[in-house]
């Protein structure tokens, strides 16, 4: 009897478990994990080779083998048959302490590695275009209409400010709990020497400048050095913290939005955009950068795990790489 | 007798109908024949409604063109100046709707590129081609990176481009479209390129390229028919005479529809020649009981006339009152061409009873006595033959033994079969293409190679805001965003289903590249707006740039409705029956909770997939309405005729067991009950009726006379059930040559009825009469006492 109890309650989790992955539309039988009109904004993979990738409409695709095979479900659900946008999806330097940041103020978190997702509550229905994670207690996220927010207690409570002039923030990278960049239109580069509390305008910051590009990326290798990229093929650079801030030659004029990435070696970045552009570029400009064009679509965010590498996009786009970037397959969606 | 009243006020009454049938001639003169698309879907339907509301943003009037590139794909100068020189030919057009021209080239067709500080809108290719390979690079660049925005337009392998115009069907001219249109895919085809083209012009303007063809098809089954009728009447001199009577009763059927100021859809011509057939069987009936009644009489011409319009008269009543029931209650599904079938077909039936049983004898009055040419027995093998094998089947009915009930048997099995095939009967086009034509036909031939990329189909969910306003005094309330979520949603669920290819609402394809445009091409912006002022701003920058009228596409202008538009693979039943579903569960799923749904009145579905939806929803109902009125009238009347509900009932019986042959067959080779199709099996329910009507009436007549049962069946056979032969003879003779037809349509139809002529002939002149002699029903015998039956050998009647 306890035998076949066990029988019946396997099976009823397993339907469960099926549900949860296959979702709530009862034709999804025969489209894959990935369909040609879903767009994917965020890839991200876990020191326990875990691959998380987030998009519109709720999609969390995860992949447990180098991002060969991934399974979907959604997230953030808005009522039957809708979910909201997911926009970035971030983990702390543990694996387990983890963001998701989307529409109308949503902010997911997952403390075990991306097993399970609670909603936390911010007070915003902004987009929030990045959550980034510093460490398990200490978190930053920025969005639209000069969102800028932080936390201290591992997200139970969400702090937020509107920058001056309600400028957009597209991106924001710490490099310890307290310093921290955000970067978004107009040219607008702003500091926090304070997690976040507070933030100092380095560059841009005036809307009547509504020819400057906008900035959607930024990364910082280390309190000096960091780089920016975003509208128009403009990436700049800083070695003194974001005191100043050069150009760097990116060889195209396509928009950069894809989230500036460490390569498999230790002096390259990666960042993407507009068209499928793919740009391999070096932190001491010491090479041209390498622009290729594996797609056409929107590449939003790339990511790499050693000389594997994942790029995802518009379009149902989810492109792997073996060989540290040089080529790109699209993965079969099964 | 009645016969003897038409006799005697014969030339007032002559005069009167010939005037009658010479304002019809006149009338007739002035049929249009064309064919107007809408007439074809039930005019009340909400999918109809919504069509002619919706119309003018994209009418079933479309003409599509596909340019493929034999060789490559399209991005070479020569392909993309055809793609150009065919939109700016389909502008120039008459009864063209210039705003629904889209092309590569159109400049309607345009992409948005996000520029530091503004916002650049411009067309793919327009106004020139692009002439350098850097160009055309370029071009071909820009259109794979905004592929799911053109997917209408070019194919996914980029070998094949489209060029669509829709037309105003009131202004159009399917004759001369559809022969411009050809003149254009000769003219832009070589070596290097196909051109194909279709749409519903094109599977209507068909029908004016094989009008002639035809035309000459029917002018051959009426030589047929009269052929058919000189081999059975040729022993008299006056057997031409049905010839004039069904002329002049279809000269009353196509007045009516002059009249009436129907149009005549020269696809349908196979529906008044089947009328022209049945005028004519009616005549011939009358005239061989006429011959019959010379032959009784001694020749005394007006005595054999009166008899034969008397006695001829009551049963002649009931068949025609039963050929108008089986076509007029297909009236009742508001579909504007059944209508005018039903109406005009049962005026063109009520002028044969007119024709046949009232100026027919009237006319052989006039006329001399027929004379006799042919005298004696034929030697030919082939007749004797023959009349050995009338001889055993005649026999059959009144031979005793276990054949009877075996056959009688058989036929309950049939019957259960064709009930079982009927209620299994499939709606709609299950195939996809057009059922008018042969599917090795160029018309679907085409269609089958453009929609293997192109969706064909479209069909309109529109949402409607239940308190239209404009915010702010600029900003239409349709914009909310939860409306738009709601129609992205709607999108993302529709998308699922395979067979449709695309979803087009102003929240996909306005909203979100627009506000992804408006924000420096951040993919993340491709969201709906945060607000009605966000989403109004977005609108009003959209509709500032591009040409003049497009921003109607998306919202009309009262800014009230906005417009979901479907791309599905094809008309089928099965897809269009899918979609319904799908966007009845959308609705029900949000009904309860989604703050858009409850601002809008949901409402589907439009456009072309709609209309072909809306007559599958009124078909099945209209068939089952038509067959069960039909027998309702079969047994209401041929229980006061025969004072019998017995009689009744047994007709009912026989006319299920004839007719539901019809599902069957259609079962068998896949036809199911669409516009085209439900006329005819309508006509054939009422048609074949008429032989039992005849022959039974003919045994009652005989046993009324003192006949003993056996002799009388026997002598009804032989007489009337001759009369029936060549009934059969002359519908299945002319129907003949349209099996022939280049539309599969008329093949069908005809192998169809042919089917069913033979079906309930064998009932009415087999089946019928051996139940009869076998079970005796009191009716038949008229109040009389059964005479025993006698064991003298069965005697012949002259016919």
């Amino acid at each position: 009897m306890l035998a076949f109890a066990i029988v019946i309650a396997g099976a009823a989790i397993l339907s469960i478990g099926h549900a949860a992955t296959t979702g709530e539309d009862r034709d999804e039988a025969g489209w894959g994990f990935v369909r040609p009109w879903d767009s994917l904004y965020s890839v991200t993979v876990l020191p326990s080779g875990k691959w998380l990738s987030v998009g519109a409409e709720g999609v969390l695709l995860t992949s447990s083998d180098s991002g060969k095979n991934w399974s979907r479900q959604r997230l953030a659900k808005r009522g039957d048959l809708s979910w909201y946008d997911l926009f970035s999806i971030r983990f702390a330097g543990d694996g387990k302490t983890g963001y998701i940041g989307g529409e109308h103020g949503i902010i997911l978190k997952t403390d075990d590695g991306g097993e399970t997702w609670a909603e936390q509550k911010t007070g915003t229905q902004e987009l929030i275009f990045r959550v980034v994670p510093v460490d398990a207690q200490h978190a930053a996220a920025a969005g639209s209409n000069g969102l800028l927010m932080w936390t201290e207690d591992g997200g139970q409570n969400w702090h937020s400010q509107t920058f001056k002039n309600g400028i957009t923030f597209f991106d924001v990278a710490f490099t310890d709990p307290r310093n921290g960049w955000a970067v978004g239109e107009f040219a607008t580069i702003a500091h926090t020497a304070d997690g976040g509390k507070t933030w100092q305008l380095q560059a841009g910051g005036d809307r009547s400048k509504f020819r400057l590009p906008a900035y959607m990326t930024v990364i910082f290798k280390d309190a000096q050095h960091g780089w920016a990229a975003g509208q128009g093929g403009v990436i700049v650079g800083t070695a003194d913290g974001g005191a100043s801030w050069k150009p760097v030659t990116s060889s195209t004029d396509l928009a950069l939005y894809a989230s500036l990435v460490p390569g498999p070696s230790g002096d390259t970045l990666w960042v993407a955009g507009d068209e499928g552009v793919l740009i391999r570029m070096s932190t001491t400009g010491a090479v041209t950068p390498v622009v290729s064009r594996p797609t056409f679509s929107s590449l939003t965010e790339v990511a790499f795990a050693g000389e594997v590498g994942v790029t995802v996009g518009t379009d149902g786009t989810l492109l792997r790489s073996e060989d540290g970037g040089k080529t790109w397959h699209a993965v079969e969606s099964k | 007798m009645i016969g003897e009243k038409i006799l005697r006020y014969r030339a007032p009454i002559g005069i009167v109908l010939l005037a009658i049938s010479a304002y019809m001639a006149y009338a007739a003169a002035h049929i249009t024949i064309a064919t107007r698309f809408v007439d074809f879907f039930p005019r009340t339907h909400p999918n109809v409604l919504l069509y002619h509301k919706y119309e003018r943003y994209g009418g079933a009037q479309t003409l599509t063109f596909m340019i493929e590139a034999r060789h490559g794909d399209i991005f070479t100068y020569p392909t993309l100046k055809k793609i150009q020189d065919l939109t700016f030919v389909l502008d120039k057009m008459p009864a063209v709707n210039h705003q629904s021209i889209r092309s590569l080239a159109s400049y309607r067709v345009t992409y948005a590129v996000a520029l530091p500080g503004f916002l650049k809108s411009q067309p793919y290719m327009y106004p020139s081609v692009p002439k350098t390979q850097a160009g055309i690079d370029d071009l071909k660049r820009e259109v794979f990176v905004h592929r799911r925005d053109l997917r209408n337009l070019v194919s996914p392998d980029t070998r094949s481009a489209l060029v669509t115009a829709s037309f105003y069907e009131g202004e159009l001219d399917y004759r001369k479209l559809f022969n411009r249109a050809q003149d254009l895919v000769r003219q832009y085809s070589d070596a290097d390129t196909n051109v194909y083209v279709v749409g519903e012009p094109i599977i209507r303007g068909y029908g004016y390229y094989y009008f002639p063809t035809i035309v000459t098809i029917f002018i051959i089954s009426v030589t047929v028919m009269i052929f058919i009728l000189w081999i059975s009447l040729r022993e008299r001199s006056t057997w031409w005479t049905p010839i004039i009577t069904g002329s002049l009763s279809a000269l009353w059927g196509l007045g009516f529809v002059g009249i009436m100021d129907y149009t005549f859809d020269p696809v349908m011509l196979v529906i008044p020649f089947i009328l022209t057939a049945r005028d004519m069987s009616h005549g011939i009936q009358w005239q061989g009981r006429y011959y019959n009644e010379l032959d009784r009489v001694g020749h005394r011409k007006f005595e054999a006339i009166a008899a034969t319009t008397s006695d001829m008269l009551p049963p002649g009543l009931l068949s025609i009152l039963a050929d108008i029931a089986g076509i007029i209650f297909i009236s009742f599904g508001g579909i504007p061409v059944l209508q005018h079938i039903a109406l005009a077909g049962s005026v063109w039936l009520a002028g044969s009873l007119t024709m046949v049983f009232i100026f027919q004898p009237i006319l052989m009055s006039y006329l001399p006595t027929p004379q006799i040419k042919r005298h004696g027995e034929s030697r030919n093998p082939i007749i004797l033959w023959l009349k050995r094998v009338i001889d055993k089947l005649v026999a059959f009915p009144t031979t005793p033994g276990a054949a009877r009930p075996i056959a009688i048997g058989l036929v309950f099995i049939f019957i259960l079969w064709g009930i079982g095939s009927g209620l299994r009967a499939k709606v709609g086009y299950t195939t996809p293409g057009t059922p008018l034509y042969r599917q090795s036909a160029k018309v679907n031939q085409d269609m089958r190679h453009v929609g293997e990329v192109f969706p064909l189909d479209e069909g309109w969910a529109i949402t409607s805001a239940k308190e239209p306003k404009l915010i702010q005094g600029q900003y239409p309330s349709v914009l909310d965003p939860d409306i738009l979520r709601m129609q992205r949603d709607l999108s993302q669920f529709l998308m699922l289903d395979r067979n449709v290819t695309q979803v087009v609402s102003v929240a996909d394809n306005l909203m979100l590249p627009f506000n992804r445009m408006f924000h420096y091409s951040e993919p993340e912006y491709a969201s709906i707006p945060g607000g009605i002022l966000d989403a109004g701003s977005l609108f009003y920058l959209f509709s500032q740039n591009t040409a003049p009228g497009e921003s109607e596409l998306w919202v009309n202008d009262q800014y009230d409705d906005s417009i979901v538009r479907i791309y599905v693979t094809d008309h089928t039943y099965a897809t269009l029956n899918k979609l319904t579903d799908r966007l009845n569960e959308f609705r029900d799923r949000r009904q309860g909770w989604d703050p858009g749904m409850k601002q809008v009145d949901f409402k589907f579905l439009g456009g072309i997939a709609g209309l072909y939806a809306a007559a599958n929803d009124v078909l099945y109902q209209l068939d089952f309405i038509n067959i069960t009125f039909v027998l309702g009238v079969v047994l209401l009347f041929c229980c006061v005729t025969y004072r019998s509900l017995v009689a009744g009932l047994l007709f009912v019986i026989s006319c299920v067991a004839a007719n539901f042959g019809a599902f069957i067959y259609m079962r068998l080779v896949n036809i199911g009950i669409t516009i085209d199709t439900i006329p005819v099996i309508s006509l054939g329910i009422g048609l074949g009726v008429d032989y039992g009507i005849y022959t039974v009436s003919r045994i009652l007549d005989e046993c009324r006379a003192g006949e003993p049962l056996d002799r009388a069946v026997t002598t009804a056979l032989y007489g009337t059930g001759a009369a029936v032969f060549m009934t059969f003879a002359t519908i299945v003779g002319g129907m003949i040559p349209w099996v022939f037809s280049p539309l599969l349509f008329h093949n069908e139809m005809s192998v169809l009825l042919i089917i069913l002529m033979f079906t309930n002939m064998i009932v009415g002149v087999l089946i019928l009469p051996a139940f009869i002699a076998w079970v005796q029903p009191r009716f038949i015998f008229g109040g009389r006492q059964p005479t025993p039956r006698h064991e003298e050998p069965l005697r012949e009647a002259a016919t």
